[in-house]
């Protein structure tokens, strides 16, 4: 079983069933290649940082619901939540700070159930 | 270039390179110590102030103010420290972005701890050097330049900033700089403690020239006057990166053979021409060489005939009356007058209505300005006095010669056309010599298209001003030797952008003796 747990000063989430699709780890290089005049290249290097894509079939209204919470507290408290992934073979993540990302909402029942939903999470740093 | 280990370049030019540049700003400007030097207890060269009323001065306390580390906030940053041709002064200047997502940054926000210190002319100094080396480079302290400006969108916010020989440059004389037989470093020391900085923050090397004759007023530009001493001496000043104000003149330049870097295929990124314009195959000086003379008369005010005049000079009783007296050359020394006709010093005589002596109970004092004496009479009388007859005594500085001076390049004028320098504004050149050395090495550095160039290197931020590097790469279109003119970086956590401006190495010293160059009993001169 793979968990996902989302937090921040108010509120705490964790999936520990739903996480049946496949889970996109994205790295994302700060480097950029430079090209000498003799046509060799050198890479400039600043930082990797990690980006995990969940898509999820379907959500009730009221986890969606504190999804879109963690999402609207990052701006509203000028910080990003933390997440951790625990239960996935080579993947370690514990508390790690990260800017959440929802994809737009497909509703498609009375009850508010949501489907195809896709959460991002960029790896950052918390401001003190 | 900055004394550093061979590790330090090799990071700077090898394949995957980490730059990192940390960011340091004082915004309250709080000293590090609150300790003023206190006799019997303090040690002298230790780390207690000098208590003065310019504690706030923070050209003079730059090294003293606490500075908070906000590197981990920078979105990026671009600074450049140039030689502006064809004086030869550094202008250091650098934008940096701060992260504002918190608004920590935004002027007169709740959020923002630094709120209310969040003001123009803020202290900061930054570093550069590579992830993998434990060194890192100062690259420039300097003071912030207005408010921030604030990027709403991007929730980041850009200040600007000048090195502090910009700042320097950029005031106007608080004193009369008035001086007489001096060389090209005493005035400009005292140039820079008008200013409000301390001997241990400047290094000078011992002008050339000897002026016989200086006289700055205040309000005067103080840049203005520094470009052209340093420009008079063929010399180079910059802020060096920890912050203490360089002079050296031309005898000090290191001689052709000293290479700091080599840059070949791997290492440089591209080169470019200069332009047309960046030619000088003609250089006319125009200068009055002025000496100071014997005290004498310098300024008359006849007696007055009139009885009834806008032009009499009229002491109304108890008060003071203030004139400025033009002078035809400006002096180095004038004394106050005083009353009663004298021989040889500087006197004034006063009458009143009836037209009667009054031989006292007027006092007069002056000030000297550049082209006028300012005298300043008080009336002591319960009447009214008029001041009918002065003599102004003094040294003056005369003109005694005048320099006209040319020189060019025919075969660089035959191929580019005529590309003048004129300096006609500049009168500490005081002899041919010193006008001959400074128009053979400009023309020789700049007769011929593409002895300037651009180059875009990987940065070395061990690079510093007038460093000499060669160019050896395979197409050899650039190749030779060249001085740093310029370098320009620009850092955005992903990439390094650096541009060095680079022009022809050659610095015409012929008749300065220079150790392990010039030869004994040969033509230079010892200075």
């Amino acid at each position: 079983m793979i968990t996902l747990t989302i937090q921040d000063a108010q509120d705490i989430i964790s999936f520990d069933t739903i996480l049946s699709s496949p889970i996109i780890l994205t790295p994302i290089i700060n480097e950029t290649d430079v090209e000498t005049i003799d046509g060799n290249i050198s890479t400039y290097y600043g930082s990797t940082k990690r980006q995990y894509q969940f898509k999820i079939a379907w959500l009730d209204a009221t986890t969606y619901a504190k999804i879109i919470g963690f999402r609207d507290r990052q701006y509203a408290n000028l910080k990003y939540p933390r997440i951790s992934i625990t239960g996935a073979t080579n993947i370690n993540v514990s508390d790690m700070v990260a800017k959440i990302t929802v994809s737009e909402q497909e509703v498609v029942d009375k009850c508010g159930t949501v489907e195809n939903v896709v959460l991002t999470f960029r790896e950052s740093k918390q401001m003190p | 270039m900055i004394t550093v280990p061979s590790s330090f370049h090799k990071a700077a030019f090898g394949q995957v390179i980490v730059p990192i540049v940390r960011m340091y700003v004082s915004f309250d400007k709080e000293l590090q110590t609150s300790d003023f030097f206190t006799l019997d207890k303090s040690h002298l060269n230790g780390h207690d102030l000098l208590k003065s009323s310019a504690i706030d001065n923070p050209a003079q306390n730059w090294d003293f103010y606490l500075y908070k580390d906000y590197s981990d906030r920078l979105v990026n940053a671009n600074w450049e420290r140039r030689l502006e041709f064809p004086y030869q002064i550094q202008c250091g200047m650098a934008d940096f972005t701060f992260d504002n997502t918190d608004g920590y940054f935004t002027p007169l926000s709740p959020n923002s701890p630094i709120g209310e210190s969040n003001l123009p002319a803020r202290p900061f100094r930054m570093y550069a050097g590579f992830n993998n080396h434990i060194q890192i480079l100062p690259q420039m302290v300097g003071l912030t330049t207005g408010l921030p400006d604030l990027n709403n969108g991007s929730r980041t916010v850009d200040y600007h900033g000048i090195d502090f020989l910009y700042d320097i440059c950029n005031h106007t004389l608080r004193n009369i700089v008035d001086m007489r037989d001096v060389t090209t470093d005493q005035v400009i020391a005292a140039i820079l403690e008008d200013y409000g900085l301390a001997p241990s923050q400047y290094q000078l090397a011992k002008g050339r020239y000897t002026i016989p004759f200086v006289f700055f007023d205040i309000g005067e530009d103080a840049g203005d006057a520094l470009k052209q001493l340093v420009q008079s001496e063929n010399g180079y000043m910059w802020l060096d990166e920890k912050g203490v104000v360089r002079f050296e003149t031309v005898s000090s330049i290191n001689s052709d053979t000293d290479i700091e870097a080599k840059l070949t295929d791997y290492d440089i990124m591209s080169l470019q021409p200069g332009t047309i314009n960046d030619i000088v195959n003609h250089v006319r000086i125009t200068a009055e060489i002025r000496e100071v003379q014997e005290w004498q008369e310098v300024y008359t005010k006849s007696e007055s005939r009139e009885t009834v005049s806008d032009s009499l000079w009229v002491v109304r009783p108890g008060e003071t009356l203030e004139m400025s007296c033009n002078l035809s050359d400006p002096c180095y020394d004038i004394v106050a007058p005083t009353q009663g006709k004298a021989s040889s010093v500087s006197w004034f005589t006063a009458i009143d209505q009836s037209m009667h002596d009054v031989t006292d109970g007027v006092k007069a004092t002056g000030r000297l300005t550049s082209n006028a004496y300012i005298v300043t009479f008080e009336n002591t009388h319960a009447y009214a006095v008029e001041i009918n007859e002065m003599k102004l005594w003094g040294e003056p500085a005369k003109v005694y010669d005048v320099i006209n001076y040319d020189a060019y390049d025919d075969l660089s004028v035959e191929e580019y056309g005529e590309q003048l320098l004129e300096i006609s504004d500049n009168q500490f050149f005081q002899t041919y010599y010193q006008a001959d050395m400074y128009a053979k090495s400009i023309i020789a550095q700049r007769k011929t298209y593409g002895r300037n160039i651009t180059a875009q290197i990987k940065g070395d931020f061990a690079f510093q001003l007038m460093d000499q590097i060669e160019i050896e790469t395979s197409t050899k279109e650039y190749d030779g030797i060249y001085r740093i003119m310029g370098i320009s970086y620009s850092y955005n956590g992903k990439q390094l952008v650096t541009n060095l401006d680079l022009g022809n190495g050659t610095v015409i010293k012929d008749g300065v003796f220079t150790l392990n160059v010039s030869h004994l009993d040969g033509e230079d001169l010892i200075q």
